[in-house]
């Protein structure tokens, strides 16, 4: 365990995949809290009600965001990778195969695109938390409603937070301007749902 | 029959900007055998530098030290220094 954690280390010095990762994981998980909060406020909004229909909704929209994140990012940091390295090679008129160079690549392709895939899809379930509760009679379906939005703008705020302190700006403002983005959010779907409903009449 | 040991090796290395030199003296120091490693730069170029890496200690196995280096990405240009002492035999 000891001699994987020393390879990772430096496998990160080489790469310097932990800055990419976080960069990831921040992106991922605002997209993934901003996806579902869409999904559930159109739902909300629309009357869905059916729990089972909100969590295939919610889990299929994860599903999605996952496999997207996981391959589109592992499709693209190879290629990428893969031109760095062959101009690496053209510079040091050498195969770097078998090397601690592209052991190093190959780790740190296969560990962003799970952080990609995986931040999206974790933050999709915890707000879908209370729904799998709504299963049970412990919770209603309204107060899921409820308690997802809440904690929507908590992990709105949370980011904001992490990245004002990975800025080393001032938290508070860092983290209205995430919530801010939650909101206008909101603004839009709301209109898009009024749009729709009138359009029904 | 006497037993010759390298001592020292001085060596013209070509390596990637990473692994950084720092990683590099780390892993040769690593090898069994090896008390003492130095890094200088000779050049920097975009992707690359050049450089001179000095490695001391009781008993140097050059082949050892090559696969190290080697396997973070580097080539040996040259041996430019070797020291080698005669162990007499008992």
């Amino acid at each position: 365990m000891k001699k994987l954690g020393k390879k990772i280390e430096h496998y990160e010095k080489i790469t310097g995949m932990s800055k990419l990762a976080r960069r990831y994981f921040v992106m991922n998980t605002f997209d993934g809290t901003l996806t579902i909060f869409g999904v559930l406020l159109g739902s909300f909004l629309s009357g869905l009600m059916e729990v089972d229909t909100i969590a295939t909704m919610g889990l299929g929209a994860g599903a999605a965001i996952f496999v997207s994140g996981v391959w589109g990012t592992y499709l693209s940091e190879r290629a990428e990778r893969m031109k760095s390295r062959k101009d690496l090679e053209r510079s040091m008129l050498r195969n770097l195969d078998s090397t601690d160079i592209s052991r190093a690549e190959s780790f740190a392709t296969v560990y962003v695109s799970l952080i990609d895939g995986l931040s999206p899809l974790i933050a999709i379930l915890l707000v879908l938390l209370p729904f799998f509760i709504s299963f049970t009679p412990i919770l209603d379906v309204l107060s899921a409603y409820y308690i997802s939005f809440g904690m929507c703008f908590v992990m709105f705020l949370l980011l904001g937070i992490f990245l004002g302190k990975l800025s080393k700006e001032n938290l508070a403002i860092s983290a209205l301007k995430t919530l801010a983005i939650g909101l206008i959010c909101a603004v839009i779907i709301y209109t898009i749902s009024s749009l729709t409903a009138s359009s029904h009449i | 029959m006497d037993t010759v040991k390298v001592q020292k090796i001085v060596l013209d290395v070509l390596k990637p900007m990473e692994p950084s030199i720092l990683e590099l003296s780390r892993n040769i120091n690593a090898v069994d055998g090896v008390d003492k490693v130095s890094v200088d730069i000779l050049e920097i170029d975009k992707k690359v530098e050049n450089v001179k890496i000095s490695i001391e200690g009781p008993s140097l196995h050059y082949e050892n030290i090559n696969r190290i280096i080697e396997n973070m990405g580097a080539t040996i240009h040259s041996i430019d220094n070797v020291l080698t002492i005669k162990e007499p035999s008992d």
